[in-house]
């Protein structure tokens, strides 16, 4: 039986460094902090509009961001591998390993 | 980086507060043998890791500790819920008392404070997952004894589950040392440090 491809590659291996692979974890990395500092502010604010409105904006970008890297260089979480054609939540690089 | 779930990784709702036993199931959270050591041991350690297998296993683990230690902490939480003055004497709990009211603060059930004294990251794979399946047992012993000590089903449960964990966690790290010495000179798997030495030495 064939496996099912849920995501499949689009050329790039998930450990290969490229202006790319650089480019789309960066704008995942900025979405990933506006939410996680908005989650600090609403913390306090919890009622505030502007600040509420700000973090389902973020939340829109930072969704995409995360679909974008995941589809073509691998897991951000374990819960993202496809797991059809191996176990790539452990490949390279991991996050303290040099980029370049 | 992490990302919080708010929820547990296996419910507990303990009816029955009970000083003693808070002070007995602390150890597993700042003891030698507790989940805040193993988590911070297996984190610290995988950075100098070589295998990616070994990287992983680590990670997820070290993580998976951390949600046990939020355990252990509920369950003291429960355990020294509305409790009065006479019950906080009558069951040996003055001493914490004094210091802590009933905050949570990591020691080990004799009182002394959390110390990464007790555990190592020695910057070798062999030498760091031996230690790693000793503190699994170490812990699983704890486990033991905390279920000799304990006769409320529902302090029981949660610590059965934490129990099978540090088994299952067991086995992983035993393969996980397998791999490694799958990749290793198999005539002497001791020679030669993969995680410092650059070259390893000829087989001879």
């Amino acid at each position: 039986m064939m496996p099912i491809i849920l995501n499949p590659p689009t050329g790039m291996q998930p450990s290969c460094v490229t202006p790319d692979r650089d480019a789309a974890l960066r704008r995942l990395q900025q979405a990933d902090f506006a939410l996680i500092d908005a989650n600090l502010y609403l913390d306090t604010h919890p009622c505030c509009p502007n600040g509420l409105e700000y973090f389902r904006c973020m939340r829109i970008e930072r969704d995409n961001a995360l679909r974008e890297y995941e589809i073509n260089y691998g897991p951000i979480t374990m819960d993202a591998s496809d797991a059809c054609t191996g176990w790539d939540w452990i490949d390279r690089p991991w996050p303290w390993e040099l980029e370049a | 980086m992490w990302i919080y779930q708010k929820k547990l990784e296996y419910p507990i709702n303990i009816r029955k507060p009970d000083a003693r036993a808070a002070k007995i199931i602390m150890t597993q959270y700042g003891g030698p043998d507790g989940e805040l050591g193993a988590s911070l041991r297996y984190l610290s350690q995988r950075f100098s890791m070589p295998y990616k297998e070994v990287i992983g296993t680590l990670t997820d683990i070290g993580t998976e500790e951390l949600a046990h230690l939020e355990m252990i902490c509920t369950m003291i939480y429960q355990l020294t819920r509305n409790l009065s003055i006479e019950e906080i004497k009558a069951q040996g709990f003055a001493d914490y008392f004094v210091d802590h009211t009933t905050g949570i603060w990591p020691a080990a059930a004799t009182g002394m404070p959390y110390t990464s004294a007790s555990f190592q990251s020695k910057g070798d794979i062999i030498t760091d997952l031996h230690e790693d399946m000793a503190a699994e047992q170490k812990a699983r012993t704890t486990y033991d004894n905390i279920l000799r000590l304990i006769d409320d089903p529902d302090i029981r449960e949660p610590i059965k589950f934490l129990r099978e964990r540090e088994v299952v966690h067991y086995q992983r790290f035993g393969e996980s040392l397998r791999i490694t010495q799958d990749k290793l000179n198999e005539k002497n798997f001791y020679a030669f440090n993969p995680s410092f030495d650059k070259t390893p030495p000829a087989i001879s």
